[in-house]
């Protein structure tokens, strides 16, 4: 049986190929370096690499440009944070359930922080619960991670409300996380925005929205209904063109809000549709975070 | 309304709904086989185009399921043909007057007058029943008691040329030779009284009777005898006598059997005398009969046919907005 982080794997060496995989590691490991003077060795540059870090000696003796290594003294901790009521249960954008989405992009930068030596947590849980599991570096833990989001999301699970997690987190966590929010699409209200506000001062915090299926794009063949009560959305009516261009607008406004409201708070973040989208999501994420720390 | 067959409707709509639901379970099942969770819809729910949207939906659905249940039931009842029944009792006012023409040999020169006089009267007498007889030898009914003008006229103008002489019309003269002689008055006048029908109901009954009274030849009834028939059956002889010079006994002898039924005498030339005769008919009090009352079937499919054809075009309206 594939386990869902070989599937997070084989979604990382198809969609980037070896290259650009390193790529992406390189990404990751300049965001998230933990730097020590202990010199370890000589690698060659990969775009994404921190350009103080280039060593110019030895580029100037060697053809192409080369980067230091230092052996990291510092473990960073990674806390997943995900959502997962029935609202991530839903369809996404892409036609997959969202917590598929979630599940690729989670278990992408924890791979990334796992092959870096990071440790890597998980909080889950919806509106009435929260579940937060032990912070490890080992690939079997972060397979079970993955599948503890993977059982716990279901379509006849609890509502999704990520301000519990987020409110958990800070009254429980002391200790400093590089936090990835993966969260429901939907609009962020005044106590997440509170709550970002003082997360953001202990943590570093990268968001992932997974978007919503589009109701007025799913075809006529079949009925749409709410997760969150069942109700039926009366297919003519959701097709209908003066409803889906309301519709449209009222997303791009959703959408400007959500990162005005981030970008307010530095916080860097990335919209995923489809597990498609997820690696070169998640390198923008880390490269804007970058940009955003200097 | 009643209905032809109304098992049609009886069976059909029982059916109707079995197969409505039927199609309502298939759709349900279709339905739940191919369903897509959509998470937060309320941000599409909450928009007014959506909400206008649906009570246009909504508006839709319920004209749709209006106009498809009224146009099943339009056409069940279309199919089960109604029926207009009308209970008619017709009703027939009524006097009842016999025109009773003399056409012996020494009435000939008159009859055509006359004919034109009784076209006169029928036009005044509009509404009554009425008949006609010819008698010579023996007496024979041209037309029955009737209230069909248009027959009665037409009869008329066949009188009218066939006593003028038209050769065509001989036949209209059968039936008036079978008899001893050739005038008899008496047998004529009894004919005529004999002539109504329901006489065991009151009715005011009047005998025009156009005769100069000339007798020639041997008549079963007397004059006399008719006059006391009509007595005893109420009916008022009105005579109208076109050739009375002076005094003559003949004229006389009508005169007095005419009176004696309560009717009256007038000479053809007077004036007075069509104007006499319909004023003392009309003087006498018409009974209104009451005819058996007997009910009319007709199909009557407007009704239903007006409503399917609506709940059609609510139907086709609907559902060109809903597929569009």
């Amino acid at each position: 049986m594939a386990t869902l982080l070989t599937r997070v794997k084989s979604k990382l060496f198809i969609a980037s190929g070896r290259r650009s995989r390193s790529v992406l590691e390189g990404e990751y490991a300049s965001v998230f370096h933990g730097r020590s003077l202990d010199y370890d060795d000589l690698r060659d540059y990969v775009p994404g690499d921190e350009v103080r870090d280039i060593d110019w000696k030895a580029t100037a003796r060697h053809r192409s440009p080369l980067v230091k290594r230092y052996v990291a003294t510092r473990k960073q901790h990674v806390l997943l944070v995900v959502d997962t009521g029935r609202g991530m249960a839903a369809v996404s954008r892409g036609g997959e359930a969202k917590k598929e989405v979630a599940i690729a992009a989670a278990g992408l930068v924890a791979y990334l922080a796992q092959r870096h030596g990071d440790l890597v947590g998980l909080v889950q849980g919806t509106a009435s619960s929260t579940v937060a599991h032990e912070t490890r570096g080992s690939e079997a833990h972060l397979e079970l991670l993955l599948r503890a989001i993977d059982t716990s999301t279901t379509l006849d699970g609890e509502q999704s409300d990520l301000t519990t997690q987020l409110d958990w987190i800070a009254r429980t966590v002391r200790r400093r996380h590089v936090l990835l929010v993966v969260a429901d699409d939907r609009d962020l209200d005044p106590a997440i925005d509170d709550l970002l506000r003082r997360l953001r001062v202990q943590h570093e915090i990268l968001w992932v929205t997974v978007e919503d299926a589009d109701p007025t794009a799913i075809g006529g063949d079949r009925l749409a209904y709410d997760v969150a009560d069942g109700y039926t959305v009366p297919t003519s009516v959701r097709l209908d063109p003066s409803v889906r261009e309301a519709y449209a607008a009222a997303v791009a406004r959703r959408v400007a809000h959500t990162r005005e409201v981030l970008d307010r708070r530095a916080i860097a973040h990335a919209r995923l549709g489809t597990t498609d989208e997820v690696v070169p999501a998640v390198f923008g994420l880390l490269e804007r975070h970058r940009r955003a720390r200097r | 309304m009643e209905l032809t067959y109304p098992l049609v409707v009886g069976v059909g709509l029982p059916l109707a709904a079995v197969i409505a639901y039927a199609v309502y379970r298939r759709l349900v099942a279709h339905g739940r086989g191919a369903r897509a969770a959509v998470a937060n819809s309320s941000g599409l729910t909450r928009l007014p185009e959506y909400q206008r949207a649906l009570r246009g939906h909504r508006l839709r659905m319920a004209v749709l399921a209006g106009s498809g249940t009224l146009l099943m039931v339009a056409a069940l009842v279309g199919a089960a043909r109604p029926l207009d029944a009308t209970v008619q009792t017709p009703q027939t006012r009524s006097r009842d007057i016999v025109l009773c023409l003399d056409i012996s040999g020494s009435m000939a020169s008159f009859d055509a007058e006359l004919v034109a006089t009784f076209r006169t009267l029928v036009k005044s007498f509009e509404g009554e029943r009425i008949g006609m007889v010819i008698f010579n030898s023996s007496a024979a009914t041209v037309f029955p008691l009737t209230d069909d003008y248009e027959f009665i006229n037409g009869e008329l103008d066949t009188a009218a040329r066939a006593l003028s002489g038209d050769p065509d019309l001989e036949s209209f003269f059968a039936g008036t030779f079978n008899g001893r002689g050739t005038s008899l008055i008496g047998d004529g006048l009894a004919t005529c009284v004999a002539g109504f029908d329901r006489i065991d109901t009151r009715r005011a009954r009047s005998v025009v009777f156009a005769t100069d009274n000339h007798l020639a030849g041997r008549p079963i009834v007397s004059l006399d005898e008719a006059g006391e028939l009509a007595k005893l059956r109420g009916v008022r002889v009105y005579g109208l006598n076109p050739e009375q010079e002076g005094h003559d006994l003949e004229a006389a002898e009508l005169q007095s059997v005419v009176e004696g039924t309560a009717g009256a005498y007038y000479r053809m030339e007077d004036t007075k005398a069509v104007r006499g005769i319909v004023d003392a008919v009309q003087a006498q009090e018409a009974t209104v009969i009451d005819a058996a009352s007997r009910s009319l079937h007709a199909d009557s499919p407007a009704l239903p046919i007006a409503a399917a054809g609506i709940a059609l075009a609510g139907v086709i309206g609907a559902s060109r907005r809903w597929s569009s």
